[in-house]
């Protein structure tokens, strides 16, 4: 036998045989569901939204936590804006995928409380530093303001997730397919008493601001109802197969 | 094969003295620096031992001469024990400082193969004439040493009397081989690596001699004061979960170890009291008990070269090594003491460490019986550089030799102390009955500081203490005794063509092992979080039965069954912890017990068609005893149970100095385990399936060349990996996935040559050469990823004049960047703003390019 055949058989007979298959990679996308809502006699419409979408993680049990999920099955280990107005499919880059199904997922919004952080902090990515950033008209009738709110959304406990046990699927990831995120700002604003924002004058009102001066006024009430919305009603996914 | 039990006994040249009123200064006799057992006769077999009696001449410079037969025991036994002694090198009689040819007799013994030869005792030996304390008969004066009929007058000493060619000159005995070497082979994956082969490559290590046999890769990945890691024909046995691993009588693998059952740990082993090593390949014989499910490793200790040796190393790393082995000239092989201390720098950021070890044996015989007591201690401490990350290294975040820049990786340690003594007694009766005992004791300690997933953990004590660092701490204390009792029957042979022996035996061991685990906040090592706080005594009682039958010369059939009964008592003082979210309804501890049985029957059969060629078929059960706190109140403790087959032969052409043995096997267990980073220990991976072949080729063409290689295919799966849970939702395995950390190829090449050169001032310019290979290839790693080959050549050269000797040796002489082992798992070691949860390559480095000096005296 000479050299070369002897080589290959040693080749095949070291690397020839079943094994797990290796990760790979699949594009990440997220679009906007709406920009426009309505909240009772107020007629809502955000001309900007824009969201910290990541660190995001896909996991195969049915109830993804830090905790229960400490090897994910993918990954996209960075933060990227989404623009919640548009409702257009937007890249956000590579989803780091191992092959296998997912039931569940967690995700921050741009914020993150990492075992190894103090406290919460953006990461690179997170529009202005903050987890979301909107600016919107709300009308009703004749009567209508403006206003904005740069908030923040942070895990509850160091370690966790902003976003935890979130049921997905489940999806069956392999290669060629594509994971889509679909986030409905407009939701998360259904539940804002806009009549109590109203009786703060005709605007613009910068609701953080607002909030910041008085923790106790409507604007930090819109601003909680926000946050809490933006965990009630999370993002949600679709992988595509084959694309 | 049966090789042949050489009883080893040379006679020293005839201490004939020289004519009256000669002041000639005595002679010194030769004295054996290289032996090679001859090999049994399988085919000519008789149930009686028979001897062979050689005049050998040794030649000025130590080889040997004229070989010339003066006892026969039957041709097949001639050509044997002439070959061998052939292979033989001496250091040369000599006469004051002149080197003078002399001739010698050279008995073989060659014991039943029904049972392991054994030489006479000590008393059974005359004095050896150069170390005799009495002293030359007044009248008698030095003379030079009977020569044979061919044998000119020593060149060297033309001014010296021409000895006495008389026949009825008494030519003492020197008993210089040991005690039996070792039984005959079970299977042809049942291995013999001898002392010329161990010599041959350079070694760091008693461990690094495992290489040598086939199928055998050997790392040490975690410093200098943990147990090498061993992989075995498909098996990744870690640090000697599935190989029995002994010296002598003496078990080396702890039982319920902390840090990884049947941990071994091998660094207390000096090298050069290491004459051979046996590696059986599976489980066929009756004696191989617990842990023996890859098959098991016996050191078998002595020194022949006697004398006194220093030894001092020195070279790369600031790396210094001090030996100190005296061998009594004139006493058996086994009786010697020796001491080193080593140090050095190490290769890489926090990887120093020193250690010392000194062990004894000495070897006596008294009221019919043969003894052996063994006494060792052994103490080291090492900083550890722990594992990186691959991707980090790419990106030059870390460099490869080097530690991660953060507390918890730069506390990473390691230390390691035993001390233990055995002693074994044998007494040997009619027709190759044998009765052994053999008693031990030993203290082990165990305490390493290891962080391989950098900032993951989250407290179980304390849930909201996070981020503190995942350096575990564990410490196994372990204190043991045990003994070993065996009896074999004389042959029982009713008639001409069936012959028959019995062998029945029995081994007990207990241990105590105090075993803790935390985890440890850097760099203070203020301790954030308790995970084992437990005291476990294990017991073990095992018999067996071996029965051994011939039909005719060339039908053997081996075989037995053997039967362990192992308890375990728990005291697990962290049981039934209760977390801080529940309400407290009792007190932690939870105390338990459980026992279980494992028995299982082994057998071999061998057939010999010519002289020189054995056919073998082997089958076997072995088990491995659980980790004694996964056991459960009164479970019968599960065992992990394989059954190994194997189909080979073994040849030994040209006289033997040409061996060859190639082998079918395959193994199936019950329940494998596999490293767990984030605990690091193993961890339960579900039933797995080998199947391969392996091939070794020993040959010895000269005198002074010894080359042996080797190639070992497996094809290794996990049957039933554990399936995903809410605890483990992505497991790392997937059923028919290749075995993780287990090389599919293993190649090694050892070559040795010895050679005088030239004479310089009437002594011998010696020199040694040796170069050692080893290939693996692709290692299969969880998540589906291959680690990267390895090849590394290790080499060393020495010259020898008189008693000195000053040599070089050079590891990884290729200078490869290599991995001594590779994980696939999820860390964070905050190299990156986001972690990745995904699993990533991790490896231990393996030594860079290293050279070293020697300077050896041997008196």
């Amino acid at each position: 036998m000479s050299f070369r055949p002897a080589t290959a058989l040693l080749l095949c007979a070291a690397a020839c045989g079943a094994t797990g298959e290796p990760a790979f990679q699949a594009p990440l996308r997220a679009r906007g569901a709406a920009s426009e809502v309505t909240v009772g006699a107020w007629t809502v419409t955000l001309e900007r939204a824009d969201v910290g979408l990541g660190p995001l993680y896909l996991c195969a049990t049915a109830a993804a936590s830090s905790e229960l999920c400490a090897t994910a099955a993918a990954e996209y280990a960075a933060v990227a804006a989404v623009d919640l107005t548009d409702p257009e499919p937007q890249p956000l880059g590579e989803l780091d995928v191992l092959p296998g199904q997912v039931r569940s997922a967690m995700l921050d919004y741009g914020v993150t409380w990492l075992k190894t952080q103090a406290k919460p902090g953006a990461q690179d990515g997170a529009p202005g530093g903050r987890a979301a950033r909107f600016a919107g008209l709300a009308v009703s009738g004749d009567m209508s303001f403006e206003f904005t709110a740069d908030l923040d959304v942070v895990p509850v406990l160091r370690g966790s997730r902003t976003v935890e046990g979130l049921r997905i699927g489940p999806f069956d990831l392999a290669p060629g397919g594509a994971l889509d995120v679909t986030i409905d700002a407009a939701a998360w604003w259904a539940g804002v008493d806009f009549d109590a924002l109203a009786a703060l004058g005709p605007g613009p009102h910068d609701l953080a601001a607002l909030a910041a001066d008085d923790p106790a006024s409507p604007a930090a009430d819109a601003l909680a109802a926000v946050r809490f919305a933006m965990i009630a009603v999370p993002p949600r996914f679709a992988w595509t197969a084959e694309e | 094969m049966p090789r042949a039990r050489v009883t080893l006994c040379t006679c020293l040249a005839a201490c004939l003295w020289a004519a009256p009123g000669r002041a000639s200064p005595a002679v010194v006799p030769p004295s054996p620096r290289q032996q090679v057992d001859a090999v049994y006769p399988l085919a000519e077999a008789r149930s009686e031992l028979v001897t062979v009696e050689l005049a050998v001449t040794v030649e000025v410079d130590g080889r040997v001469g004229a070989v010339d037969v003066t006892r026969s025991g039957g041709p097949a036994f001639d050509d044997a024990a002439v070959a061998a002694v052939k292979q033989w090198r001496f250091e040369p009689a000599r006469r004051g400082d002149v080197a003078v040819a002399a001739k010698i007799r050279v008995p073989f013994q060659f014991a039943p193969p029904v049972e392991p030869a054994e030489p006479p005792g000590p008393t059974d030996s005359p004095p050896v004439p150069s170390t005799s304390p009495t002293p030359p008969a007044p009248d008698a004066s030095p003379a030079a040493p009977a020569p044979g009929p061919t044998q000119p007058a020593p060149s060297t000493t033309p001014e010296q009397p021409a000895p006495s060619a008389s026949p009825a000159a008494p030519e003492p005995v020197l008993d210089v081989a040991a005690r039996s070497r070792r039984p005959p082979p079970r299977a042809a994956s049942d291995f013999v690596v001898e002392r010329d082969v161990l010599a041959a490559p350079p070694r760091q290590s008693a461990a690094d001699m495992l290489s040598s046999a086939p199928g055998v890769y050997v790392a040490r990945a975690e410093g200098e004061a943990v147990a090498h890691e061993i992989t075995l024909r498909g098996f990744n046995a870690a640090h000697g979960q599935d190989i029995e691993i002994t010296a002598g009588s003496l078990p080396l693998n702890q039982v319920s170890h902390l840090h990884g059952q049947g941990y071994a740990d091998l660094n207390w082993i000096i090298p050069e009291t290491v004459r051979s090593i046996r590696v059986t390949e599976g489980v066929y014989d009756p004696r191989q008990g617990d842990f023996a499910v890859a098959g098991s490793i016996d050191f078998d200790l002595a020194v022949p070269r006697r004398g006194i040796q220093l030894r001092s190393t020195g070279g790369s790393f600031a790396t210094f090594r001090q030996l100190v082995l005296w061998a009594p000239k004139g006493q058996d092989d086994e009786t010697f003491a020796a001491a080193t201390v080593r140090r050095t720098r190490g290769f890489g950021m926090n990887r120093g460490g020193l250690s010392g070890m000194a062990m004894g044996q000495f070897a006596f015989a008294a009221g019919g019986w043969r003894g052996k007591v063994h006494v060792a201690a052994y103490a080291a401490r090492a900083g550890l550089a722990g594992v990186l990350r691959r991707d980090d290294v790419a990106a030059g975040v870390v460099g490869f030799h080097d530690s991660y820049g953060d507390p918890s990786a730069n506390s990473q340690s390691a230390s390691a102390a035993r001390g233990h003594l055995a002693l074994d007694l044998e007494r040997r009766g009619e027709r190759g009955a044998v009765t052994r005992m053999a008693v031990w004791t030993a203290l082990v300690d165990f305490h390493s500081r290891e962080n391989f997933t950098g900032y993951t953990q989250r407290g179980v004590v304390m849930p909201e203490w996070v981020g503190r660092g995942d350096l575990i701490e564990q410490q196994n204390r372990d204190f043991g005794g045990g003994m070993r009792l065996s009896h074999r029957t004389g042959a029982w042979r009713p008639a001409r063509w069936f012959q028959a022996a019995l062998e029945v035996g029995a081994s007990a061991r207990i241990h105590n092992v105090q075993q803790a685990q935390n985890l440890l906040q850097a760099p203070q090592n203020e301790t954030w979080d308790r995970r084992v706080d437990a005291t476990v005594l294990a017991s073990d009682v095992g018999m067996y039965g071996d029965l051994d039958l011939r039909f005719g010369k060339r039908v053997r059939l081996r075989g037995g069954g053997r039967a362990d009964v192992l308890h375990y008592d728990i005291d697990d003082r962290l049981g039934n912890f209760i977390a801080p979210y529940q309400i407290e309804s009792h007190l932690v501890g939870h105390r338990r017990t459980a026992t279980g049985v494992a028995a299982g029957p082994r057998a071999s059969l061998e057939v010999a068609p010519v002289p020189w060629v054995s056919l073998f078929a082997a089958y076997g059960q072995g088990y491995r005893s659980p980790q004694a706190r996964q056991l459960d109140e009164g479970e019968r403790a599960p065992f992990a149970k394989v059954h190994s087959t194997e189909g080979g032969v073994r040849m030994s052409p040209w006289g033997g100095r040409l061996q060859l043995s190639a082998a079918g096997f395959a193994t199936f267990l019950s329940q494998d385990l596999a490293f767990d980073p984030e605990e690091g220990r193993l961890e339960k991976v579900g039933p797995t399936r080998r199947a391969g072949a392996a091939v070794q080729l020993i040959a010895r063409p000269l005198p002074w060349l010894v080359a042996a290689g080797s190639v070992t295919y497996v094809h290794a799966v996990l049957r039933a990996p554990p399936p995903a849970t809410a605890e483990n939702p992505s497991p790392p395995y997937v059923p028919g996935q290749l075995l993780p950390y287990v090389p599919p190829v293993v190649v090694r090449a050892d070559v040795g040559v010895d050679k005088d050169l030239v004479e310089l001032k009437g002594r011998p310019l010696g020199l040694r050469v040796g170069l050692g290979y080893s290939y693996l290839s692709p290692r299969p790693l969880p998540y589906g990823q291959f680690a990267d080959p390895v090849h590394l050549l290790d080499a060393s050269a020495a010259v020898r004049w008189s008693v000195v000797e000053v040599g070089v040796e050079a590891f990884n002489l290729l200078a490869r960047r290599w991995a001594a082992t590779e994980y696939n798992f999820v860390s964070d070691w905050g190299t990156r703003p986001v972690p990745s949860l995904l699993p990533a390559r991790h490896f231990a480095a393996g030594p860079p390019l290293s050279v070293m000096g020697t300077l050896a005296l041997h008196f």
